[in-house]
């Protein structure tokens, strides 16, 4: 895939299209389910921010640290009980260790909320986004201190599933995260819709004012809201702890692509999410096909200023614009 | 001339001789001084936006990168070599790459200026497009502009791709720091200089309309647009400059970590433009100050827990002290019962 030295590598990515169009077109297949594996998780992760930020106005720039931290609490979690039981089944402990995850971050973001974001919560965007920014470079130094550097994955030991003669090969483990990242899914899903906070979290996003009026305690919905994404990052981070690799200063590429997500969706628009999720990962796995496994990330950021601007322009045709 | 003027002059005069004397009292703090200099570029730069204009930009970064990778470049150029086989040489191969004395200063200076206007260009062109959003959207496009940049950089092999690119080596006989020290101390000077004048001109009024109520000053029909445009443009070309310096005094270009770093220099510049008192003249001077000071602070006493205590340091000014130090100074003042006569706001 290496180019020589200067060149944009046109001949490579004309020979991948036409891999993919004539001679292989089998493999758009794998790209297409690895895409899917992957959106499903990224999905979770940009369904809490969106949640935290149609809910509180609040981007929560610390999204990926509590990420990483429910993957390091799941991590050492699975890790003891396989020593404290030898010969245990692997995945039981780390489907268990999804819910300890879960409560860990989610108390934790409790503990945030009190500290500093109750206190940003009628500011400017832009001040609690500084303010959620502080909190992940605390959080990811930290843990750089605490867990050191080196990079850690967590073995789920299950074989790779291979069809079509080999030619489409996709890893257990990315089966299962996405089987995972699905069920939490469709559990949020539910308590968004039909319990009774979800209700009045609902409420409280449409208009707070009347929420109050109405008898909400719109402070605890925030409160119960920024806890809810704590453990939704949480479960997350469990995840990524078997599927990826986990290390302290990963946690804001994990921030960085739920905001593309949401900024995708629309903000407010949080059933888009899982959608912008899923074509994002589809996206993302051809641009790196395609152009070459080093383009991937840029591609996926520079969607963000392209889609700002594709809405913008659709706007202004209104004679409205984005704010 | 009134009494705030005049003494605002002074104490910028004043200022400007302890910056001017900086050098010869701390010999051996030179890499620290041109980075305080770098610092109140960009949060000076930054403020024209984010304080006079209320919009704020996560993206100046780019134009700081950008003018990092290309003075470096210039300066390859200028030396005589092709970019490409500079780039694809590492380690001691890179001492084989020699420039001249005056070549060097020369493109060093001319090269400056060249990054900055083509900083200015570039911000025409991404402003007038990117300036069509508002508010949140603004700032979240612009953080997308420089993550993506970043990554952009670290793919062209032309630059050095993932693993950098070095600035030439400065002959053997040329003292870099104080050079860049003073470069930088000229810019700042005419940056300030550049704001005092601006920010008291129609264009400075419309900037602050901008900010109040943009709807209105449209319907009054301000140039919103072109206005918005070429402030950018004029931080731009100083954030390049800034990049330029920055680059030079460093000697290395990371493309992720130091040139197009959204995390750290990227949030620094409005995090110090915040912690002296976005919208003032003095704020982000004041703040970069402070924050240098905090910064060096840190890092020499807490071997390890640094960012952790720069993450602290961020949490509690945003959380707590948001007005910054002109704005405390401010409350200050009215506390004392002379309100009216703020000379902080410029």
């Amino acid at each position: 895939m290496a180019a020589n030295k200067g060149d944009f590598p046109v001949e490579n990515i004309r020979a991948n299209i036409s891999l993919l169009t004539d001679y292989a077109p089998v493999i758009n297949l794998e790209l297409i389910i690895i895409g899917l594996l992957v959106g499903a998780i990224f999905g979770l992760i940009a369904y809490g921010m969106a949640l935290v930020w149609g809910v509180m106005n609040i981007i929560n720039v610390a999204q990926g640290a509590f990420v990483i931290l429910g993957g390091y609490v799941a991590f050492f979690f699975t890790g003891a009980m396989l020593d404290l039981m030898p010969g245990s089944p692997r995945i039981l402990w780390i489907v268990l260790s999804m819910i300890v995850a879960a409560f860990a971050v989610g108390l934790f973001a409790l503990i945030v909320f009190r500290l500093v974001v109750e206190k940003v919560l009628e500011k400017d965007l832009f001040v609690s986004l500084l303010a959620t920014f502080g909190v992940e470079l605390v959080m990811q130094q930290s843990m750089n201190q605490i867990f050191t550097a080196e990079e850690r994955v967590l073995d789920a030991q299950l074989q790779t599933f291979s069809f079509l003669d080999h030619m489409v090969n996709i890893p257990g483990s990315r089966a299962l995260g996405a089987a995972l990242g699905v069920s939490a899914a469709i559990i949020l899903v539910i308590v968004v819709r039909y319990s009774r906070f979800g209700r009045a979290m609902r409420a409280t996003a449409q208009n707070p004012r009347a929420a109050r009026i109405m008898g909400i305690d719109t402070r605890q919905v925030y409160e119960r809201t920024f806890a809810l994404n704590g453990a939704i990052c949480g479960v997350a981070g469990s995840i990524v702890a078997f599927v990826y690799i986990l290390h302290p200063f990963q946690g804001l590429i994990y921030t960085l692509r739920s905001f593309v997500i949401v900024i995708l969706a629309g903000v407010g628009n949080i059933a888009g999410v899982i959608f912008a999720a899923l074509g994002l990962g589809i996206y993302e796995n051809y641009a790196g096909f395609v152009l070459g496994p080093e383009f991937q990330n840029a591609m996926v950021f520079i969607i963000v200023p392209i889609a700002l601007l594709v809405r913008s322009a659709v706007l202004r045709r209104k004679r409205q614009y984005l704010k | 001339m009134t009494n705030t003027t005049r003494r605002q002059w002074l104490v910028a005069a004043i200022g400007l001789g302890i910056f001017v004397l900086a050098p010869w009292f701390l010999p051996n703090n030179m890499t620290q001084l041109v980075d305080l200099l770098v610092f109140i570029l960009i949060a000076l730069s930054w403020d024209i936006l984010g304080g006079q204009m209320g919009y704020n930009s996560f993206g100046n970064i780019v134009f700081f990168g950008v003018g990092m990778y290309l003075l470096a470049s210039i300066q390859v150029w200028a030396g005589g070599y092709s970019l490409a086989v500079y780039n694809s040489a590492h380690g001691g191969n890179l001492a084989s790459f020699m420039v001249a004395t005056p070549t060097f200063v020369a493109s060093l200076l001319i090269g400056l200026l060249v990054v900055g206007v083509v900083n200015f260009l570039f911000a025409l062109i991404v402003g007038s497009q990117l300036l069509k959003m508002r508010g949140h959207y603004f700032a979240i496009g612009t953080l997308g502009l420089g993550v993506a940049a970043g990554e952009f950089a670290a793919t062209m092999d032309i630059l050095g791709a993932g693993s950098g690119m070095n600035f030439i080596q400065p002959p053997r006989t040329l003292e870099l720091a104080p050079l860049l020290y003073f470069v930088g101390l000229f810019a700042v000077a005419v940056l300030f200089v550049l704001l005092r004048w601006l920010y008291s001109t129609r264009f400075g009024y419309v900037m602050n309309a901008i900010r109040d109520n943009e709807d209105k000053a449209e319907a009054m029909g301000l140039p919103t647009a072109s206005v918005k445009t070429f402030a950018w443009a004029i931080a731009a070309f100083f954030a390049a400059i800034a990049g330029g310096i920055y680059g030079s005094s460093k000697n290395f270009i990371d493309p992720t970590e130091v040139a197009f770093s959204g995390t750290t220099i990227g949030v620094w510049m409005l995090l110090m433009a915040l912690m002296g008192g976005k919208g003032t003249i003095w704020g982000p001077i004041v703040g970069a100050v402070v924050f240098q000071l905090f910064k060096e602070f840190f890092w020499t006493f807490l071997f390890g827990w640094q960012r952790v205590a720069l993450g602290l340091l961020i949490v509690i000014i945003v959380v707590f002290f948001p007005e910054g130090v002109m704005g405390g100074l401010d409350r200050l003042r009215r506390a004392l019962g002379r309100a009216g006569k703020t000379g902080a706001r410029a």
